[in-house]
């Protein structure tokens, strides 16, 4: 007799009948036994409850930045239209400020402790524009390489002194008393997206730090002071390989290139295009990044 | 996630395979949405939503020239898409899971009385802190069945696991979130089962 009564309906029978993935006499089960019917309610509310829990859309502006974004690292872009490249996600953009304001903190106690050293050894040096490693060079910030910094933060409303960069976009830097760093001038553009535009494809030929023509009065320990934090938060291999700065809706901002990281922490089985630059366009006052992509 | 009919999302597919971007922008636009919602319901949160959809929206752009249309370009979709979630919570699994509210300064608070915009966010936010309670691949499971609809031949391609581990994950889902909804806190281990 007992071999006749069918097993009692489980949680997993009930829930495939509900999906309609069960076998068809679990059907005629489920109407004979009244507990069995109760708990399918309660398994079809719960699986009504995520399906009519709507989430929130996202706005469109929103949308349009994903897409674009998505768009820049299409791999099949053809002409000069085509951007092959890929944007890194600013992922980062909600823990941002943290990182900034932990290192800018220690930038500053780098120069204090410049001054300090100054103070008590007697003596400021000469800048030297240096093309070094940038993260080291921080370290070993001087007075007077300290002192330009500042004068970068606060210019900006400084008019061109016209000494010899009649035609360089050197305006926010322009009132500086010290030389800049030689970087290459990338251009003016409108829009940080005209600029990334033109890195999307390489960086320009116009020359590196070294071969530079075009004199820019940003100055060497802030080029040197972005290029440190961002080494600190990109996932790059070390210093940029290739530094300019471009005017960007009238203000001077750095460019950098990068060796990127390989990345070993993403399993997504879809895996990107094999992405090793990594290039970046930052106000050189704070440091913050108006783009970052990868080719 | 609303799709066009198969046979103009085959068009559109090849189209941006074939370097079309205005094809890439439009398949990318038309799933946006399903990826998002996927990624909001896993993750938990609209933060990690939105990293992750940029993520699996970036992942579909460079996996699309490898796409080859044995699967419906949706199902293919939110493979990307939920591996780039699982990805996101991996790395950021030091930070408690909870249900967040799905927007800045919503009230806490279900309302005293009478239905409404707010009555139906809280639902939501119920939603999401049972959700979020739930063992990551029950959730996952019950968010592609539950919300994206996907039959469980399309789970098992989307998770690489067997239709029988799906059918189980979702059942065992769902008995915890109906005992979480109903307020009964029975553990679930105490119902009859046929989970591996």
């Amino acid at each position: 007799m007992n071999d006749r009564l069918p097993p009692p309906l489980t949680d997993d029978d009930l829930s495939a009948h509900l999906d309609g993935e069960g076998p068809p006499e679990l059907a005629a089960q489920v109407e004979a036994d009244p507990a069995a019917r109760a708990r399918l309610e309660q398994l079809r509310a719960a699986a009504q409850s995520v399906g009519d829990a709507t989430v929130s859309p996202l706005g469109p502006a929103q949308v349009d930045e994903l897409i674009a974004r998505a768009l820049a690292a299409d791999p099949a872009g053809s002409g000069a239209e085509a951007e092959p490249a890929s944007v890194v996600p600013l992922r980062s953009r909600r823990s941002g400020p943290s990182w900034l304001v932990a290192a800018v903190v220690l930038v500053l106690m780098a120069a204090g402790l410049g001054l300090v050293w100054s103070g008590t050894h007697g003596g400021g040096s000469d800048q030297t524009a240096s093309s070094g490693g940038a993260a080291s060079e921080r370290s070993a910030t001087s007075a007077d390489q300290a002192d330009p910094e500042v004068a970068a933060d606060n210019a900006g409303s400084g008019s061109s002194d016209g000494t010899d960069t009649a035609a360089s976009p050197t305006t926010a830097a322009a009132g500086l008393a010290y030389d800049g760093a030689p970087l290459p001038d990338l251009g003016t553009f409108d829009t940080p997206e005209a600029l990334r535009s033109s890195l999307a494809t390489g960086f320009p030929d116009t020359g590196t730090a070294a071969s530079s023509s075009t004199p820019n009065t940003i100055p060497q320990v802030s080029v040197d002071r972005c290029a440190g934090l961002l080494v600190e938060v990109l996932p790059v291999t070390g210093d940029p390989t290739r530094t300019g700065f471009a005017q960007v809706a009238g203000k001077t901002v750095l460019v950098y290139e990068f060796v990127g990281a390989p990345d070993d922490t993403s399993t997504t089985t879809v895996p990107g295009t094999a992405a090793n630059t990594i290039t970046t366009a930052v106000n050189p006052e704070a440091c913050d990044p108006l783009f970052v992509f990868q080719r | 996630m609303t799709t066009p009919s198969s046979t103009d999302e085959q068009r559109v597919v090849a189209a941006a395979q074939a370097g079309d971007r205005g094809a890439l922008e439009r398949l990318l636009r038309d799933h946006q949405p399903g990826i998002h919602a996927v990624c909001r319901r896993i993750t938990g949160n609209d933060a990690d939503a939105l990293d992750a959809t940029q993520e699996a929206l970036l992942a579909v752009v460079r996996g699309l020239p490898r796409f080859d249309g044995r699967s419906r370009f949706s199902t293919w979709v939110y493979r990307v898409a939920t591996n780039t979630c699982l990805d996101e919570l991996r790395r950021r699994r030091r930070r408690p899971l909870v249900g967040l509210p799905e927007h800045d300064g919503v009230p806490l608070e279900r309302p005293d009385a009478g239905p409404g915009p707010a009555e139906q966010v809280a639902d939501r936010m119920e939603i999401d802190a049972a959700l979020a309670q739930l063992p990551e691949e029950f959730r996952v499971a019950v968010v592609l069945r539950d919300l994206c609809q996907l039959d469980y031949a399309e789970i098992a391609e989307v998770l690489e696991i067997p239709p029988g581990t799906v059918r189980s994950r979702i059942a065992r889902g769902r008995a915890q979130l109906a005992d979480r909804i109903a307020g009964n806190q029975i553990d679930p281990t105490e119902r009859p089962t046929l989970a591996p």
